[in-house]
This record gives C-alpha cells, sequence and structure tokens, in this order.
C-alpha cells in the first residue's frame, strides 16, 4: 500500500469519527436574515447621504482582485442563486454585505470560531483529538493534509465569536478592524475606483461580523453543543429554517429586546445577559443540551408532550413511559423547531439590525457657507480622533487637504471650519478615533460642490 | 456517510432532487437534469417566447456541516413557443464536492418572476415545479407591489441580473421613498401591498403652455419617458410632436426627493450623465446645460424644494439654451404644487393589453424615447 493510500484510508476511517466545521443557521438563511435587516436598517440612507451613493444599497460597487488573489477563490465558492454571487468583481452594497455573510462560512473552518458560551466565556471546545478532528476536516473536503500536521485544519476548538470579530486583521481579516480600516479608505483613497473597492470590502466586513452575530442566535453556538448538534444530528433547526421559509422568505426583523448597546460586542454578551448570544443560551435548548433523562414518579402515559413556557410553547418534546411507564425523555422535534426558529429568526434579524446601526452609526455635515467649509458632528458625541478633510479635481482624484485631532466633540458640536477648498470639485471629511463611549468609530460625510470654490 | 474513496474516480455526489421527474408521476427528478418546460401567460394562456430561464446547480463541501464550494449556472431564453430546454449538468463536481441543490428562474420583464424553489406571492414552497414538462405560468407584475421584494425574490446573476438592472433602480427609488416616510425598507414581506402614490408632473407644464412658449403649432402628444419608472419622487412628461421628428419634441422630468441632500446627490448624479454638461448656475441653487445633436438640456437643483428638474427640448421648438433655460424657469416655482397620486394613467399603468407586451407597469423605452432622452441613465455612478 501507498503512502498516499495510506493517508486516504486514514482520512476514510476518521471522516466518521470526528467533528467538521459548523455553520449555525444555514448560508441562504442568514443572507435571508442579513439582507431583509439592511432593508430595515438606515443603511440605505447613509450610503445615499453620507456617501454620495445615490443608489444608496443597490449601487454598484467594483472591487479590485488581482488574479491569484484569494479572494477570487471564495467568491468562486459562492452560489448565485440568491444573487450574492460577485460578478466580474462587481456587486450591488447589499450584494456585497450578503456575499460578506456567506463567505464568513469559506472556507467551512471558519465556522469554528463562531461559537461563543456566555456562561464560561469560552468558544468551541470538543472533546475529541486536535490530530483526529484535522485528519476528519481532510476526508470532508474542508481542510488539507498539510494543515493537519501545521494546525490550520479545523480541530474541534475555535475563538470565541465575540473576540473572533475584535481579533486584529492579522488573525481575522474580515473583523471589524478590516471594517473600520476599509470604512475609511471608502472616503480617503486616491480615486473613484480605490474607493468603490473599499466600500465593497467594508460591506464585506459588515456581512462577515453580522454572520457571525447572528451565530449567536442558535442555541448550538452558545452552549458549545457541537457533536449532538451538528455531528449527529446535521443541524435539524437549520434544516427546517430553509425549507420553510428559504433565504426569500425569512421572518423580518422584530424588535430589539434592549437598548442599543455603545460598543459591539455588547450585542452577543454583556453582564446583564442582554446580548443574543445570553438570551438565546438561556431561553433555549439544543439537541445535545436537553435536560438528560430521567425517572420520575407516577407518571403512566406514553404518548408525546411537550415542556414549554409562555413564550416558547414547544420547549422540548417529552416521551414519558418506557419500559417502567416512568422515564422521561427529552428531545427537539419539529414542533420544538417551528417555535424555535418563529422566535428566534426575528430577534436575530433585531441583532443585525442594530449592528448595522453600530456600524454605521454617525453623522458628519459638511456644509460650505458665505465660503467657509463647516463640518459639524451629528448623531453621536465623538471622543479622541482625527478629522481629515480631502478634496476631488475634476477628474475625481482625490488629495488629503488638512487634517485637525479632535479631543472630543457633543453632538451638534463644530469640528472644524476653514476656507472652502481652492479648486475642490467635491469635498470628503472623514473622522476617524472613538466615539465618546470609547468604541471604534470612523463617520464620513461628501460634499459635491457644483464649480471650483475658487471660480 | 456521503464521501469514500474511490481509487479510479466516483460518479458525482448527488443530493436527492426535492422536485419530480415529470408532473404526472411523483418519483423524484434528477438534480443534474436534463431540465425542459414551457412559459405561459397566466391571463391569457399564450406562450411568453424570450423569457430568461436561469438555472444554478450549487455544490457543497463538507460531511452534514457544510460550506458552499461554488456552482455552474446557465441561461437560455424560451423559443416562440415559449419551450425552454436546458440540457444535463456537463461539468459535474471533482471529488470532495457535492451537487446540492438546483434552482431554475423564468423571468420575463413586466410579470412576476418564477422559482422552482418558493412562490413569489406567499413565500411558500413550490410544489408544482417539474424536472420535465414543466409548466410555467407568469403573471403580470402588480401594480404598486415592490421592486424590492421582487429583485430579493428572483436573485441570480448574468443575463438575469443584466435583465433585472431596471428593476434595481426601481427597488432603489422604493427604498429612498420608504426612508422618506419613515418606514425604512420597502419589503415588508406582504403579499397585499397597497398601491404606492405616485408623483404626478402634470401641473408643471401643459401643451397649451408649451406653444406659448415655443410658438409652435402643431399637434403635441402627451406621454411619459419610458427609461425611468414613475414612482412617488419621481415623473415626466413628454411632448411628442406629431409627424415630426424627435427634434420638435420636449420633456420635462423631476425628481421630488425627501431631503435636500437626496436632491444634490440625484443633481450631481444627472449631471454627470448629461453629454457635455456646462455649469452655469443661472437657476435655482445650481444648474447645466447641455447639448446633444438637436437637443437641448437643461436642469437645476432647488434644495429648498428638494428638487431636481431636467427639461428636453428638441433644437426646432426650443430656439436656443436661453429659451429653455427661460420655460424651466417659469416652472420650476411649480414643483410646490405637485402632488401624489394612487389613480393610474391608462397608457403607463392600465390592465395589460391581450395583443402588447407586458411593458404596462414600466412601459419599454421606445426608438423615438431611446433618442430623445439626453443618455440613458445607467446602473454605474
Amino acid at each position: 500500500m501507498t503512502r498516499t493510500a495510506l493517508l486516504a484510508a486514514a482520512v476514510a476511517a476518521t471522516t466518521a469519527l470526528a467533528p467538521t466545521a459548523a455553520r449555525a443557521w444555514e448560508p441562504q438563511t442568514l443572507a435571508g436574515v442579513a439582507e431583509r435587516a439592511a432593508l430595515g436598517s438606515s443603511l440605505h440612507r447613509r450610503l445615499t447621504e453620507a456617501f454620495g451613493r445615490p443608489l444608496g444599497l443597490y449601487e454598484p460597487l467594483t472591487l479590485q482582485v488581482p488574479k491569484g488573489d484569494p479572494l477570487v477563490e471564495r467568491f468562486a465558492a459562492v452560489d448565485p442563486e440568491g444573487g450574492d454571487a460577485p460578478e466580474r468583481g462587481k456587486q450591488t452594497a447589499l450584494g456585497w454585505l450578503t456575499a460578506g455573510v456567506i463567505l464568513e462560512g469559506v472556507p467551512a473552518d471558519r465556522g469554528r470560531n463562531h461559537f461563543f458560551d456566555p456562561s464560561t466565556l469560552l468558544g468551541l471546545r470538543v472533546g475529541t483529538t486536535p490530530f483526529r478532528a484535522r485528519m476528519a476536516a481532510v476526508g470532508q473536503g474542508v481542510g488539507t493534509v498539510r494543515g493537519v500536521f501545521t494546525g490550520a485544519n479545523f480541530d474541534g476548538s475555535g475563538r470565541a465569536a465575540p473576540a473572533w470579530v475584535l481579533a486584529p486583521r492579522s488573525e481575522n481579516e474580515w473583523g471589524l478592524a478590516r471594517f473600520l480600516d476599509e470604512r475609511e479608505r471608502a472616503a480617503t483613497a486616491v480615486t473613484p475606483a480605490e474607493r468603490d473597492d473599499a466600500l465593497g470590502r467594508a460591506l464585506l466586513a459588515a456581512g462577515a461580523i453580522v454572520r457571525v452575530l447572528a451565530s449567536m442566535g442558535d442555541p448550538a453556538h452558545v452552549r458549545n453543543d457541537f457533536t449532538v448538534a451538528y455531528e449527529d444530528e446535521r443541524d435539524p433547526l437549520g434544516r427546517y429554517a430553509l425549507a420553510r421559509w428559504g433565504r426569500f422568505g425569512v421572518p423580518e426583523p422584530g424588535t430589539l429586546p434592549r437598548p442599543a448597546p455603545a460598543r459591539l460586542e455588547e450585542l452577543f454578551h454583556d453582564d446583564a445577559g442582554r446580548g443574543l448570544a445570553d438570551r438565546t443560551a438561556w431561553r433555549f435548548f439544543s439537541p445535545g443540551t436537553l435536560p438528560p433523562d430521567a425517572t420520575v414518579p407516577a407518571v403512566k402515559r406514553t404518548d408525546v408532550d411537550y415542556v414549554g413556557n409562555a413564550e416558547v410553547r414547544h420547549l422540548a418534546a417529552v416521551t414519558v413511559g418506557g419500559a417502567t411507564g416512568r422515564d422521561r425523555r427529552y428531545r427537539l422535534d419539529a414542533r420544538c423547531h417551528a417555535d424555535y426558529a418563529e422566535r428566534l429568526l426575528p430577534e436575530i434579524g433585531a441583532y443585525v439590525v442594530a449592528a448595522l446601526e453600530h456600524l454605521f452609526r454617525g453623522r458628519l455635515e459638511a456644509t460650505v457657507s458665505e465660503g467657509e467649509l463647516h463640518v459639524v458632528a451629528r448623531d453621536v458625541a465623538l471622543g479622541a480622533g482625527t478629522l481629515t478633510i480631502l478634496g476631488d479635481d475634476s477628474e475625481g482624484k482625490r488629495t488629503r487637504l488638512r487634517a485637525v485631532e479632535i479631543a472630543s466633540a457633543k453632538v451638534g458640536a463644530e469640528l472644524a471650519k476653514l476656507g472652502a477648498p481652492r479648486g475642490a470639485r467635491r469635498v470628503a471629511v472623514v473622522f476617524r478615533g472613538v466615539d465618546a463611549a470609547g468604541a471604534p468609530i470612523v463617520v464620513t460625510d461628501e460634499l459635491a460642490l457644483a464649480r471650483p470654490a475658487s471660480e | 456517510m456521503l464521501l469514500t474513496v474511490c481509487a479510479g474516480g466516483c460518479a458525482p455526489l448527488v443530493a436527492e432532487a426535492p422536485f419530480p421527474a415529470r408532473p404526472d408521476t411523483v418519483q423524484p427528478g434528477d438534480l443534474l437534469g436534463p431540465f425542459d418546460g414551457r412559459v405561459l401567460d397566466a391571463a391569457t394562456g399564450k406562450p411568453i417566447a424570450g423569457a430568461i430561464v436561469w438555472v444554478s446547480w450549487g455544490f457543497e463541501v463538507g460531511r452534514g456541516l457544510s460550506a458552499p464550494a461554488g456552482a455552474v449556472t446557465k441561461s437560455v431564453e424560451t423559443d416562440s413557443d415559449g419551450r425552454y430546454v436546458i440540457p444535463r449538468l456537463a461539468e459535474t463536481p471533482d471529488d470532495q464536492r457535492r451537487v446540492a441543490r438546483f434552482t431554475l428562474v423564468v423571468y420575463k420583464r413586466g410579470y412576476t418572476a418564477y422559482r422552482s424553489d418558493r412562490r413569489f406571492e406567499d413565500i411558500s414552497p413550490r410544489r408544482d415545479f417539474s424536472q420535465t414538462m414543466n409548466l410555467v405560468k407568469l403573471d403580470r407584475f402588480p401594480v404598486g407591489a415592490s421592486h424590492v421584494r421582487h429583485v430579493r425574490f428572483v436573485g441570480g446573476s448574468g443575463p438575469l441580473k443584466v435583465a433585472l438592472a431596471p428593476e434595481i433602480m426601481q427597488a432603489s427609488l422604493e427604498l429612498t421613498e420608504a426612508a422618506a416616510l419613515g418606514s425604512e425598507g420597502g419589503d415588508k414581506g406582504g403579499r397585499d401591498e397597497a398601491p404606492r402614490a405616485l408623483l404626478d408632473a402634470t401641473p408643471l407644464l401643459s401643451v397649451d403652455e408649451l406653444r406659448a412658449a415655443t410658438g409652435y403649432t402643431g399637434e403635441l402628444t402627451v406621454d411619459r419617458l419610458g427609461d425611468l419608472p414613475r414612482s412617488s419622487t419621481y415623473d415626466s412628461k413628454h411632448f411628442r410632436a406629431t409627424g415630426k421628428p424627435e427634434s420638435y419634441d420636449a420633456a420635462v422630468r423631476v425628481w421630488k426627493l425627501p431631503t435636500a441632500k437626496m436632491a444634490e446627490s440625484r443633481y450631481v448624479r444627472l449631471v454627470a450623465e448629461l453629454p457635455g454638461a456646462e455649469v452655469r448656475d443661472e437657476l435655482g441653487d445650481k444648474s447645466v446645460r447641455a447639448k446633444e445633436g438637436r437637443l437641448l438640456g437643461v436642469a437645476v437643483l432647488d434644495r429648498e424644494r428638494a428638487a431636481v428638474l431636467q427639461l428636453s427640448c428638441g433644437a426646432d421648438l426650443c430656439r436656443d439654451h436661453d429659451q429653455a433655460v427661460a420655460l424651466l424657469r417659469r416652472i420650476l416655482p411649480r414643483v410646490d404644487r405637485l402632488g401624489l397620486s394612487t389613480t393610474t394613467t391608462p397608457t403607463e399603468e392600465e390592465a395589460p393589453s391581450k395583443e402588447k407586451e407586458p411593458a404596462e407597469e414600466e412601459p419599454s423605452p421606445s426608438k423615438d424615447d431611446q433618442q430623445f432622452r439626453l443618455r440613458p441613465p445607467e446602473l454605474r455612478r
């Protein structure tokens, strides 16, 4: 037997025994949730007003993706049936957002970082040997032979989802850091094509972020239930939702059951238990975290009954009876899945809306009056940061005109007042720093000048 | 278990088709195809030629819990008898990828699209799709229904996306209107959406006034320009000189937007699309003059009214730009009078004619229209 054949046999043998990467709700469901959330958010208006994109969410944006870039292969993985697949690097703003949702699951082992147990504050940890898990990843086509030995393949563990979103770009290239960088570049890059590219990538990152957040609305993802929910039962809740609603019919976002948080990570978890992970973990079971089977006295029926509460009528199916007539077994059946999905998907949508509002929060108002450019902070009070003022020439080439250090600014405060840029056809203003709550923020505005201000 | 180790190559891994092989059997179809069927107008029963039939085979990788792994798409058009044939998938996936799903979309402008997996009306799963002898009955797209919702429903890529481009523009306008009304998002998912109120540009300019201003004595018919759909923020009037070339025509476009900033954004886009635009700022807050062949154009931004107006006038109707500017100056204050209307005029949104192509909801531009507009708005900045 050759070495290759031996390896193939080993892979085949371990495939059935060890876990693979997980993806929470089906990608189409999550793309549908994100799409509806974006349509229900103020993102369209913000793109129209602050980014100077007349078509808002339907503005076409082209990414400059060179041959050989890993993004090329990742784009090719997207099934275009939902309209998410970029074509020759082109997609609408909304399409980039939903493509980001899908690409956060490509390659599949990114999903290892989509778990978070709010009771331990840990990410995924599966009780299997890392080597066996990495071998299984090869067999399932979601890892490489090289990854078995380098440790790059999925090994049954992952970073906690909030930490993954906040990780530096060297660890997660599509997290919050990337979003902020690209959002800034979308206003500061020299050429219109570069700014389109940056805005598209910012939306890809936003899609990736909301995908991770949406995973917190899957009980298995917040109860460290990989083995039973995904390995044994192959995500019955996710399959139920896909079959019932597909991508197109996902329920619209509900009402956020908490005040809008100051920080993105608070949408995942906070000390008051108001994060999506907290609420999901404490209100729902996953297949592998149901109450243990038990023997209870004086129960003689053998039919299926349900335990539930005012919010979730079918929280778990319980079969009583068995040989002694006193066994009690819990499981999740189709009625449970229906109740879970009907409760969870609108709530996930509400959290995704809140995440998009958080990512795109704040407003700068740039106006020209009596030959002077005024920049005023709107909507959100700002902390320390830098305000950069840029001007476009007649071909849209953008150059930096001035930078102003800001210590803090209340809503309505004037950040800068200066002579209207000479010769500029358009002015862009960008603040990058933190808001008054200390959370990182990028805010931009653009103002078209009909003719050179010097004339 | 989906995976096996194959020494000499394996047959492609294919999920079970969720549809039957034919309408008259319960035998499951083959996800790989081939597929065939016929597309008919639901109201008339007549075949629909030229409908786009777009299909996608989606691949996945991984066992149970998996990731998207690409797709193969194909697009054909129905023939004169409304028939389509999609050949069997030739490029079967390699090694560990499997064919996870098949999706078929039928799209014809003016009709509600058809998907093999779900119904538009009530979002329920579709149960009547079959691999062969499939019958597709397309309903006319309801007047006032949400284009945001329809664009979401259609999805797709390639020729399908190209055909959908005008609806994408309408979807954008819908969202802008929704934002203005404070109801963020134009897609509430409902099936019984009330018709939206539409902007009515009629008070801006009458035939008599155009005649008086230009001295033209010939017959003028009034229609709407067909390149952009009427909406609650946009309307147009096309004064067409009967029996004369387009250089005797005139047209007015008006955008009445929720905010001055939106109007400014619209104006900037319009100026970018106008050929040979020359900044004059002689009207409103900003204005330009433009010229293409024997067509003169003037566009103006009025921030206070959050409005953008464009007047196009043939050189045989308006003697020069000054006359066009004077006319636009005269009608600009009338933007205050513009109202919204839920009534539709027979020329644009009436019940479908049995003889015509389904262009009532959004008429396709005639050849004259295509020439007359100073440059078609494109789906790009």
